[in-house]
């Protein structure tokens, strides 16, 4: 069986426009994540013994969770649960927002612990208010640490995206299976499906690295 | 409640069968990658370029692209090109390792990088060779650092596995997936599944907590 | 009378590798292998590997036994996935694809099939709180039938109800459509009424009905593939069918695993 690249060609607009799907579902689960893992990441860090514990136990299931069962969870079970009825989209992003909130929790965990304690105690010896130590201080530094492992986790999420083929939501992943299962070619899809993520994968993570690459001759110099 | 108890009993050696095959594939990935990166990680900080660029290109492949294509391609588009036809469990042993060991090693460079240049400089001017200050001095704290890194890359490694049932490998989700067609209740069995991958996910983190304590440099040191 | 004789022998040997060229090499590894390796995926009732025994059970299952034994070798079934069957095959891990595949123009541009072997009654799963005679009122841009991409009843749907919408799920799972329509996401699915009915037993509170199970709709094209090239292998399969078909064995074993019409 030979590799068909004229068949390859052919498709690669239809995996386009799966494409487009398959960036909306990943941004919005994306937001969705990082939006609950900052709460908590935030809650982690609490002095209540019980909701830290409790919080660090929620974000530890969370990452333990196979995401095709949680997004076969979401699509079967929870309109049962709510009474609603709810899309392909809608439960994915569901599903694959809950899980990157673990994900994200850690994430922003990490980058706060990384900001040196002498920073924290500097800043209050200087009655700064905590809000200030917060957004001028502690979180530009966090946020630069945390960049690298942030872009990962998008490309994680888009990655992961494509099990949503199976709930019926159009993305790429689905435009692949569905031409391969009319004519029984899958490989030349599925590496359209390759060539797609890379051309959008690749640019973040090469940007990621630049901006690393800048960031460490600058504090190298400091 | 008798029926479900009557079900768990009739698929439950199945369901075990699978989740040992999960767990082999889990323990070949990670031994493997936890292994293998290592030489990636100090080859990629090489000086020489074409080794470097190879080893970026392999690294970068591995991680832009989806592990289902990854599978496909190493099943079917191999053989085409290099005439090596590997079966199935091979395959999916050969895909697992490859993605591993290039998320590992970025994991292990980040660790190194991390250990600071200064510790490196003292072990110089007190008479430690290159090559022993690096085993002594760079690895070990390297390692502790890259752990909690380590830890969510083998629970990613162990769902990871349940793609390998694209290839017919009768790992957990696939027996999963195929008694639930069989018995028409797909909610009873995913449940079940996913409760197990939920406690061997955090069994794993577990274990990676406890060795990150024990390695940490504590007050009896 | 020597030249006779001896003109006699080269004739007998020129016709006899002459012969042997012309013998299926399939036939003929299969043979000298002693094992016969056909490649199945899950699809109730046709051929599914049963999850507690690991035997594999079906129609197709007898099929490939029966061929087995026509050829007197051992039979192997190798386990695979719908989307890996095809590549599979052409990769040469087994001989022969026998499943209830529906063959198509575009498909058979890849493999080659065989004739087809059986003719199977589809039925409709409908929402239970639906109220339809019959099903062409289905026809209506306000109904949504969900199909399982790749499969026979795709092309069915399309044709027999035009005007509704449609739905494809790409999914190894086969209830997929039918949890579709029990959570009330789609109106109706085409199936296989054993199927159906099996769906239906095992979730007796589900929202669905069979509609109309008494007027089943005939699903043709069912075929097993082989690999292009080997047409005297293509041949004795098709000998084979026949043959299966005039003595029986076919309904047979079709009243058996999908029920009387």
């Amino acid at each position: 069986m030979n590799f068909d690249v004229s068949l390859l060609f052919g498709i690669l607009p239809e995996l386009a426009r799966g494409l487009l799907t398959t960036l909306f579902v990943t941004t919005i689960a994306f937001t969705l994540a990082s939006l609950a893992g900052l709460a908590l990441a935030l809650c982690s860090r609490s002095k209540v013994g019980m909701l830290q514990r409790t919080t660090l136990m929620i974000g530890s299931v969370a990452r333990s969770i196979p995401e095709l069962v949680a997004i076969f969870w979401t699509y079967y079970c929870l309109p049962n649960v709510v009474g609603l009825q709810l899309s392909g989209e809608v439960c994915g992003a569901l599903a694959l927002g809950a899980i990157g909130a673990g994900y994200m929790s850690e994430i922003v965990r990490g980058g706060i612990m990384a900001v040196p304690t002498g920073d924290w105690e500097a800043a209050t010896a200087l009655a700064l208010p905590r809000w200030r130590i917060w957004m001028r201080i502690v979180l530009p530094q966090a946020l630069s640490r945390m960049r690298p492992a942030i872009l990962n986790y998008f490309t994680d999420v888009m990655k992961n995206s494509t099990l949503l083929a199976g709930i019926g939501v159009a993305d790429v992943a689905y435009a692949a299976y569905l031409s391969g299962a009319q004519d029984f070619r899958y490989l030349e899809p599925l590496t359209g499906v390759a060539i797609l993520f890379f051309l959008v994968v690749f640019p973040l993570s090469q940007l990621s690295r630049r901006l690393s690459a800048a960031e460490a001759i600058v504090t190298r110099s400091l | 409640m008798e029926d479900l108890a009557a079900r768990a009993l009739k698929y439950g050696p199945a369901l075990l069968n699978g989740t040992l095959v999960t767990l082999s594939y889990f323990v070949v990935g990670s031994v493997g990658s936890l292994l293998l990166a290592l030489p990636l990680a100090l080859g990629l900080r090489t000086r020489r370029r074409p080794i470097r660029y190879l080893l970026l290109a392999y690294v970068e492949f591995f991680r832009n692209t989806p592990l289902l294509v990854q599978l496909f391609w190493l099943h079917y588009a191999l053989p085409m090109i290099t005439g090596i036809a590997t079966t199935a469990p091979e395959t999916a042993a050969l895909a697992l390792v490859l993605v591993m060991t290039a998320y590992m090693a970025e994991v292990y460079r980040a660790g190194i990088g991390s250990v600071s240049q200064g510790q490196l400089e003292a072990a110089q001017s007190l008479g430690l060779s290159g090559r022993h200050s690096w085993a002594l001095l760079v690895l070990p704290q390297a390692f502790r650092i890259a752990l909690p890194a380590i830890g969510t890359l083998l629970v990613a490694l162990l769902k990871a596995t349940t793609v390998l049932s694209i290839l017919s490998v009768p790992e957990l989700m696939r027996v999963t997936t195929r008694i639930s067609n069989y018995t028409a209740r797909p909610a009873e069995f995913y449940t079940m599944t996913a409760v197990v991958y939920v406690l061997l996910g955090i069994i794993v983190s577990r274990c990676i907590h406890s060795l990150e304590r024990y390695l940490t440099p504590g007050p009896c040191k | 009378m020597r030249s006779i004789l001896i003109g006699m022998i080269a004739l007998f040997a020129v016709s006899m590798t002459a012969n042997a060229q012309e013998v299926s090499p399939t036939l003929r590894a299969i043979q000298s292998a002693g094992v016969l390796k056909v490649g199945m995926a899950d699809s109730i009732p046709a051929q599914t590997k049963n999850p507690a025994t690991g035997d594999w059970e079906g129609f197709n299952v007898d099929m490939a036994k029966n061929l087995a034994e026509t050829l007197k070798v051992k039979l192997e079934i190798v386990d695979s996935t719908w989307s890996t069957l095809i590549p599979e095959l052409m990769k040469g891990s087994f001989d022969i694809v026998m499943v209830d595949m529906f063959r198509t123009p575009v498909r058979a541009e890849t493999v080659v099939f065989t004739d087809s072997y059986m003719i199977t009654g589809n039925t409709w799963l409908v929402r239970r709180d639906l109220n339809l005679s019959n099903w062409h009122q289905l026809n209506d841009p306000k109904y949504t039938i969900v199909t399982i991409a790749g499969t026979a009843a795709v092309a069915q749907s399309d044709k027999l109800l035009p005007l509704a919408k449609k739905k494809a799920l790409v999914t190894e799972n086969a209830v997929a459509p039918h949890l579709e329509v029990a959570a009330g996401r789609a109106d109706a699915h085409l199936s296989d009424f054993v199927q159906n009915l099996l769906f239906i037993k095992a979730n007796p509170n589900a929202n669905v009905k069979i509609l109309d199970p008494n007027d089943p709709i005939e699903a043709a094209g069912y075929s097993y593939a082989i690999r292009p090239g080997d047409y005297h292998f293509l041949a004795f399969l098709n000998t084979w069918i026949a043959y299966n078909t005039t003595t029986g064995f076919i309904s047979e074993r079709k009243q058996q695993w999908f029920g009387g019409k």
